[in-house]
C-alpha cells in the first residue's frame, strides 16, 4: 500500500501530461478531409472486396466501424491505419443487396469527422428491415416481466389506497413486485439495448447496448417504469398521494413507449395511451389483492368498491384503446391484412373474454356472494383468476407488437416532394423514391421572394440519425432547364433521413436549408 | 482496444498539427487598429495545388493593402462601401473589397497571404469579423466561407471562414 502510494505521483504525472497534450489541440483548426474510397461510393459490384480502403487527407484514428450488412445486422469493422488511409476489414459475406460501411475517425485536433460508404454487391436493395431477430424474444420476455412487476406493484398500493386494506398476503406480494420491478427494467434495459444493435448477449459487458438502449424514448420508459414501481413500495403510510404519484409515473413510462410515441399523431397518441395504461394498471393490478381479500370479512364490501371504480376505469380503457387504433388511419382491409391487425384482434378476442368474465363476476357472483358465500365464494375466485391470466396474457401480446410494424407506417414507394425554406432561399426538391433505396433528387431554388436563383453549386448531405449511419454526401449538377440533378445516392434505411442541402449563392457566400425525409405513411398528424 | 490505442495516439500527436483550415496568424485586434493581418493556406482541394487564393474584405475594413508576393501575381477588387468612414480626415466611401493572388502552392506546402487594413470603430468590440476566403485549385475549389449563426460554435462547421476578434480599443496608442 505505502509503495503504491509513493508511486502514485509517478504514475499519475504521465497520465495528467498525456491529458494536457490530448486536451490542447482541441481548440486548434485541422479537421482532416475525406478524400475518396475503395470501392468508390454507390458502387456496384459483382464480387465483394476483400479490403475497403478510406483516403484521408491526413493521418486519421478510427473512433468506430461497423459494416451494416444487406440482412439488416450490424458487424464491427476492423480498422488498420495504412499508408494509403484507413484499410478495413472485408464485409462478412452476407449475399447481394446494399453493404454500408459506417465510419467515424478522429484526426489531429480530436475533431471526430464520421461519413457513410455505401456500395451494392449484385444490385442496390437497401438494408432489409431486419425481421424478427433472435434477441427480440428475450427482450420482449424481460419487457413483459418488467412491466408486469411494475403493474402488481402499483396495483397493490392503488388498492390500498382506493379499495380496501390488503392482505397481509397481497402487501407482501405488492412489496415483492416493488422490489423486483426495478432490477427487472434493468435486465429489459439490456436486452431491448442488444435488440437495437441486433448484438450477442455477450455485448451486455460493453456499453453500447446501455447506452443505445437508454437514449431511446422505451428504454427511459422502463426506468420510469421501475421508479413508479419503487415509489409505489416505499411509503406505505401516507398512501393515497404516493400512490397517485407512482400511477402517474407509471401512465407515463408506458405512454413514452410503444407506437403511440412514434409517427406523427404523437401528440394524441401518447396522452390516449397515458389514459389507457392508467386504466389497465388498476384494473390488471387490483385483481390479485382482491382475490387475495376474498375471504376476509370486508372482502364482499371490498368487491363491490373495486367493481365501481373498475367500471368508469374499464371504459377509459375500451375508449382510449378504440381512440389509438383509429389514430392510425389505417382502413379495415388495411388492419385485416397486416400483421398488427391480426394481433391486435387476438389481443381484443382476449380483452373481450376479460370483460366478459368481469361481467359475470358482477351481475351474477357478486350477489351470488351475498346470498350464499361459501360456494360462490370458490367460482368467484376462479372466475378472478382466470381473468389475472387473461390480463397476463394480453399484455404479453401488446408486447408482440413490437415485432410486426403498424399498418401505415409501411413505406411506400413513388417520388416524395419536399419544400425547404430557408432565411435567403427557397429550394423544391423530388426524390424519386422513398427510401431504402437507390435515390435520384432534382432541386429548383428560388429566393424568397420566388424570384430565380442560379447557385453556383450544390451540395447535399444525408444523415440517419436514428439508426446512426451517415454523413452520405454527394453534389448536384445542373441541367440546361436550371433544374439541378443530384444522385443516385443509395439511402440504406427507410430513415427518417436529414437532409442538409449546401447552396453556394456567391463565390463567398454560402445558404443552408435543412429537411427531413420522412417514410410516407398513413399517420395523420 | 486498438482503436482507443490509435485514437489516443492520433490525439497526443496532435499538437504541432494545427492550421489545415485556412485561418489569421494573429485572430484577434484592437477596435480602430491597423492590422496586419496573414492568412495561412495549408493544405490545397483534395491534395491538388492552389493556383489562386480569394480573399473577401468585410464592411467596416478599410484602407485595405496588400503585400505581394514572388511568383505571385496580384489582383485587387474595388467597390463602394455600404457606409463612408472618416480615414485621417478624409470620408472614404469605397475601396478594396476582394484580393486576388494567383500562383501555385503545392498541396504539401504552407503559405501566408497578407494584407493590411484598418479596422474601424463600426466593428464593435466583442464581436469577430469574418473574412472569406476561397483557394481555387484545377479540380475545384475548398472554400473557407462559412460564418457562425448566432450562438452556433465556429468549430462545428465544416469550412469555417477566418475571423478576426476585435477588442476593446487600447489607450497606449497614439
Amino acid at each position: 500500500m505505502g509503495i503504491a502510494m509513493k508511486n502514485l505521483p509517478r504514475v499519475l504525472c504521465p497520465i495528467f501530461m498525456f491529458l494536457l497534450l490530448a486536451a490542447a489541440p482541441l481548440s486548434a483548426f485541422a479537421h482532416a478531409e475525406f478524400q475518396g474510397s475503395t470501392p468508390p461510393a454507390n458502387a456496384l459490384l459483382d464480387d465483394l472486396p476483400t479490403e475497403v480502403i478510406l483516403r484521408f487527407s491526413e493521418p486519421v484514428g478510427a473512433l468506430a466501424t461497423d459494416w451494416l450488412l444487406p440482412d439488416g445486422t450490424r458487424r464491427d469493422a476492423t480498422a488498420t491505419a495504412g499508408p494509403d488511409g484507413l484499410s478495413l476489414s472485408a464485409p462478412p459475406a452476407s449475399g447481394r443487396g446494399t453493404y454500408v460501411l459506417n465510419w467515424r475517425v478522429v484526426s489531429a485536433d480530436g475533431h471526430p469527422i464520421g461519413g457513410a460508404l455505401v456500395f451494392s454487391l449484385g444490385e442496390a436493395t437497401g438494408m432489409a428491415p431486419p425481421d424478427t431477430p433472435s434477441s427480440a424474444v428475450p427482450a420482449i420476455i424481460a419487457r413483459f416481466l418488467a412491466i408486469m412487476s411494475m403493474i402488481l406493484a402499483l396495483g397493490a398500493t392503488l388498492y390500498a389506497a382506493v379499495v380496501a386494506p390488503l392482505s397481509p398476503g397481497a402487501a407482501r406480494r405488492g412489496q415483492g413486485a416493488a422490489l423486483a420491478a426495478m432490477p427487472l427494467a434493468l435486465i429489459a434495459l439490456g436486452a431491448y439495448g442488444l435488440d437495437l444493435l441486433g448484438r450477442g448477449s455477450r455485448d451486455l459487458l460493453s456499453l453500447s447496448p446501455w447506452l443505445a438502449a437508454v437514449t431511446t424514448p422505451r428504454g427511459w420508459g422502463l426506468l420510469l417504469g421501475g421508479i413508479a414501481a419503487l415509489v409505489a413500495g416505499c411509503h406505505w403510510r401516507n398512501r393515497t398521494p404516493v400512490a397517485f404519484l407512482a400511477l402517474a409515473l407509471g401512465a407515463v413510462s408506458l405512454a413514452v413507449s410503444g407506437h403511440a410515441s412514434s409517427g406523427g399523431a404523437r401528440w394524441i397518441g401518447q396522452p390516449l395511451m397515458a389514459f389507457h395504461a392508467t386504466a389497465l394498471i388498476f384494473w390488471i393490478g387490483g385483481l390479485p389483492p382482491l382475490l387475495a381479500g376474498l375471504s376476509r370479512p370486508d372482502g364482499l364490501t371490498a368487491l363491490r368498491r373495486f367493481s365501481h371504480v373498475a367500471l368508469p376505469a374499464v371504459i377509459v380503457l375500451v375508449a382510449s384503446g378504440i381512440g389509438l387504433v383509429l389514430i392510425r388511419g389505417a382502413g379495415p382491409s388495411a388492419l385485416i391484412a397486416s400483421d398488427w391487425g391480426k394481433l391486435l384482434a387476438l389481443k381484443l378476442v382476449l380483452v373481450a373474454c376479460m370483460l366478459g368474465l368481469a361481467l359475470w363476476n358482477k351481475t351474477r357472483l357478486t350477489p351470488a356472494m351475498a346470498m350464499s358465500p361459501d360456494t360462490a365464494q370458490i367460482r368467484l375466485r376462479r372466475s378472478i383468476g382466470a381473468e389475472i391470466m387473461l390480463g397476463a396474457l394480453v399484455l404479453l401480446v401488446a408486447m408482440c407488437f413490437r415485432l410486426t410494424p403498424p399498418p401505415g407506417s409501411e413505406t411506400a414507394s413513388g417520388p416524395i416532394y419536399l419544400h425547404l425554406h430557408g432565411s435567403e432561399i427557397m429550394a423544391d426538391l423530388e426524390v424519386s423514391a422513398a427510401p431504402p433505396a437507390a435515390v435520384s433528387l432534382s432541386l429548383t431554388f428560388a429566393d424568397t421572394d420566388f424570384g430565380p436563383l442560379r447557385p453556383k453549386e450544390v451540395s447535399l448531405t444525408f444523415n440517419d440519425p436514428e439508426n446512426g449511419i451517415g454523413p452520405i454526401r454527394t453534389s448536384a449538377h445542373l441541367l440546361a432547364d436550371g433544374m439541378w440533378q443530384a444522385g443516385p445516392v443509395t439511402l440504406p434505411t427507410a430513415g427518417p433521413w436529414d437532409i442538409r442541402i449546401g447552396v453556394l449563392i456567391t463565390d463567398f457566400k454560402q445558404a443552408t436549408l435543412n429537411g427531413t425525409l420522412t417514410p410516407p405513411n398513413g399517420d395523420h398528424p | 482496444m486498438k482503436t482507443t490505442l490509435t485514437t489516443l495516439t492520433a490525439l497526443a500527436l496532435s499538437t504541432s498539427a494545427a492550421f489545415a483550415h485556412s485561418s489569421f496568424e494573429t485572430p484577434q485586434a484592437q477596435q480602430g487598429s491597423t492590422y496586419l493581418g496573414k492568412i495561412g493556406i495549408g493544405h490545397g482541394c483534395a491534395g491538388e495545388p492552389t493556383l489562386k487564393v480569394r480573399v473577401q474584405i468585410p464592411e467596416g475594413v478599410i484602407a485595405v493593402k496588400p503585400v505581394p508576393k514572388a511568383g505571385w501575381t496580384l489582383e485587387v477588387v474595388t467597390g463602394a462601401y455600404e457606409q463612408s468612414y472618416d480615414y485621417y480626415g478624409t470620408q472614404l466611401t469605397e475601396g478594396v473589397k476582394e484580393l486576388i493572388w494567383t500562383g501555385e502552392l503545392p498541396d504539401a506546402y504552407f503559405d501566408q497571404f497578407a494584407f493590411r487594413g484598418k479596422l474601424t470603430d463600426r466593428l464593435a468590440a466583442g464581436t469577430t469579423v469574418y473574412f472569406p476566403v476561397v483557394q481555387e485549385c484545377a479540380n475545384g475549389a475548398e472554400r473557407w466561407i462559412e460564418i457562425p449563426a448566432e450562438g452556433q460554435d465556429p468549430h462545428d462547421l465544416e469550412d469555417p471562414a477566418p475571423g478576426i476578434k476585435i477588442t476593446e480599443p487600447g489607450h497606449g496608442g497614439h
